[in-house]
């Protein structure tokens, strides 16, 4: 019997530590395995006793790229939790600060790490020796990135700034304004990027997602829900465990999520995307159109020009802000504290983060849940793996290896502290 | 002068506290910066001009030793802890493919023991050495 095994020990340029496992049995895929190894982190665990207050700072180190998306979701379940309304100026404030990270966070995604994978180089380095112009111009949209959440969050690696009610202090509007030259400067740079990658060659590939996005009125999202399906269902945030269930699996520290009838799901650009096409400016929906993303965008490998619309959503809309933005009166609302159980789902770069938590009367954390994207898509990840099966099977290692790390990456996932070494290898069928 | 690391993380700080120490008393034309992510080095870099780079440097002997290396020395140094950022020697590595040629670089670090310590602060055989690493930094800018 002719079996192959296609077996990636460690998954390079994807925020963690991962490993891929695929086995043939003649033209079968008979077993699709993404293995997440990192070790477990223990966050939930850490936070149960602590001060509702210390919850954006210290999920704020889950990740290093996107440490904004774990405090605007903690900030969203502690303050439901605790009854809190905040008013408008703030959560403006919170959507510009948002707004940084996807700059920072798909900018780098896809100039430094995917668009290697389209073009055949190892690495943005090589990639740059033929392309330097347009890795410059990423570096400069992530520099632009980096500023926004430097000027909101109080730093750019794992801002300080954020705290439950708002902020611990408002920004200078001139400073604020100061930022607006540079964002348009750089969607344009971006907009070249996104044509640029327009020409790559994309792997055919069409899959019938079921897509989970925020879907709120009126908003492309970032922190406004409510929760929406692409079948048509529309879900509280706080109906989050009534919809979703997740599990362990033996050969994996992640854990992974699904609908409760049993189904995977997308969440991250492809998902936002299918589900808030109208809300993008009328200029990005044409650029859309005119780059062949007719929603929903079904082909996996297209997140790369999802992410690089979202990328110049991002960058206009802080632009936008920066610009227009009214501050509030005070930098943050009082908070009493009280017992009670709060939901928070916000959209991080790639796809939905979901945070619960129980607090007793003093504000204490009794529980604490937090759902990534990356284990909410690792079953969607691993269908896709599958459905490319037949073209892996027909390719030569190498190449088959590369092209199941670019379907990975195509999730950008987020597995947290990386290491770089790949090895594959092929054992003879066993029975 | 660019000192790299993130003060946050206890002896991964001391190229901040370096470049602090030489506030006021470096040269003209002498610039300070301080960079958390080694990706905003590479444009930097990328100007051409003579860069002294200050920073932890793990090491498996005594912590606190300062060491002037060129900036070869970073080749085939480490990933980058997280795969979402560069290195500084895959930043450097980056620049020189993007730059019309690096200018002079020179890398001053001081020796820090083991993992990283979460936590504002050096340890006191690092903070010992900051005024030794700012002595080595301006040797180099005199011949620069």
């Amino acid at each position: 019997m002719n079996e192959k095994v296609i077996q990636v020990d460690c998954l390079a340029r994807v925020e963690g530590e991962g490993a891929l496992y695929l086995r043939f049995d003649g033209e079968t895929l008979r077993e699709v395995e993404l293995r997440i190894f990192e070790p477990p982190r223990f966050f939930e665990a850490f936070l149960r006793g602590r001060s509702c207050l210390e919850a954006p700072d210290i999920t704020a180190r889950i990740c290093g790229i996107c440490p904004v998306a774990y405090q605007m979701s903690a900030c969203a379940a502690i303050e439901a939790a605790l009854g809190l309304t905040l008013p408008p100026e703030l959560l403006t404030l919170r959507r510009l600060l948002y707004c940084g990270e996807w700059i920072e966070s798909h900018g780098l995604h896809m100039v430094m790490l995917h668009a290697p994978d389209f073009l055949g180089y190892p690495d943005a380095i090589a990639m740059a020796k033929d392309h330097g112009q347009q890795v410059r111009d990423g570096l400069r949209v992530k520099k632009a990135g980096n500023a926004i959440v430097s000027l909101l969050g109080g730093r750019e690696i794992h801002p300080i700034n954020v705290k439950i009610g708002g902020f611990y202090r408002l920004p200078e509007p001139d400073a604020l304004r100061a930022l607006a030259d540079e964002l348009d400067a750089c969607a344009a740079l971006a907009e070249g990027i996104v044509r640029w990658m327009a020409t790559f060659p994309c792997p055919a590939l069409e899959r019938d997602y079921t897509f989970v996005s925020l879907r709120p009125d009126g908003l492309y999202p970032f922190i406004e829900g409510p929760i929406g399906v692409s079948d048509g269902a529309t879900i509280p945030v706080e109906a989050w465990p009534e919809r979703f269930v997740e599990e362990h699996v033996a050969r994996s520290n992640a854990l992974h999520a699904r609908m409760r009838d049993g189904r995977s799901y997308l969440t991250g650009p492809l998902a936002r995307f299918a589900q808030n096409f109208d809300q993008l400016p009328a200029p990005l929906q044409t650029l859309s159109l005119a780059l062949g993303l007719q929603p929903p965008v079904r082909n996996p490998f297209r997140s790369l020009l999802v992410r690089g619309i979202e990328l110049l959503f991002a960058l206009g809309e802080a632009a936008r802000l920066a610009r227009s933005i009214a501050l509030p009166r005070a930098p943050a609302v009082p908070v009493v504290m009280r017992a009670g159980t709060g939901h928070g789902a916000t959209e991080a770069p790639r796809g939905l983060l979901y945070h619960r938590y129980t607090l007793d009367a003093q504000g204490l954390i009794e529980a604490a849940t937090i759902v990534p994207p990356t284990s909410q898509n690792q079953l969607c990840i691993e269908d896709d793996l599958r459905a490319l099966g037949p073209e892996l099977l027909r390719m030569d290692d190498a190449a088959a290896t590369a092209r199941a790390e670019q379907a990975i990456r195509n999730y950008d996932p987020c597995i947290s502290c990386a290491t770089h070494f790949l090895k594959l290898r092929k054992e003879p069928w066993s029975g | 002068m660019i000192g790299l690391g993130n003060p946050s993380a206890g002896d991964d700080g001391v190229g901040f506290a370096v470049i602090d120490a030489l506030r006021g008393r470096a040269p003209p034309g002498v610039e300070l910066r301080c960079c958390a992510d080694p990706a905003a080095l590479v444009p930097l870099l990328c100007e051409g001009v003579p860069t002294v780079l200050v920073d932890a440097l793990r090491s498996e002997g005594p912590p606190g030793r300062v060491l002037v290396l060129g900036v070869e020395a970073l080749d085939g140094g480490p990933a980058p802890v997280s795969s979402h950022g560069l290195s500084v020697p895959q930043a450097v590595a980056l620049a020189g493919v993007l730059g019309a040629g690096l200018a002079p670089v020179w890398v001053v670090g001081v020796t820090v023991s083991g993992g990283v310590r979460m936590g504002v602060g050096l340890s006191p055989e690092v903070g010992a050495a900051v005024e030794r690493a700012a002595i080595e930094v301006s040797i180099l800018l005199q011949i620069l």
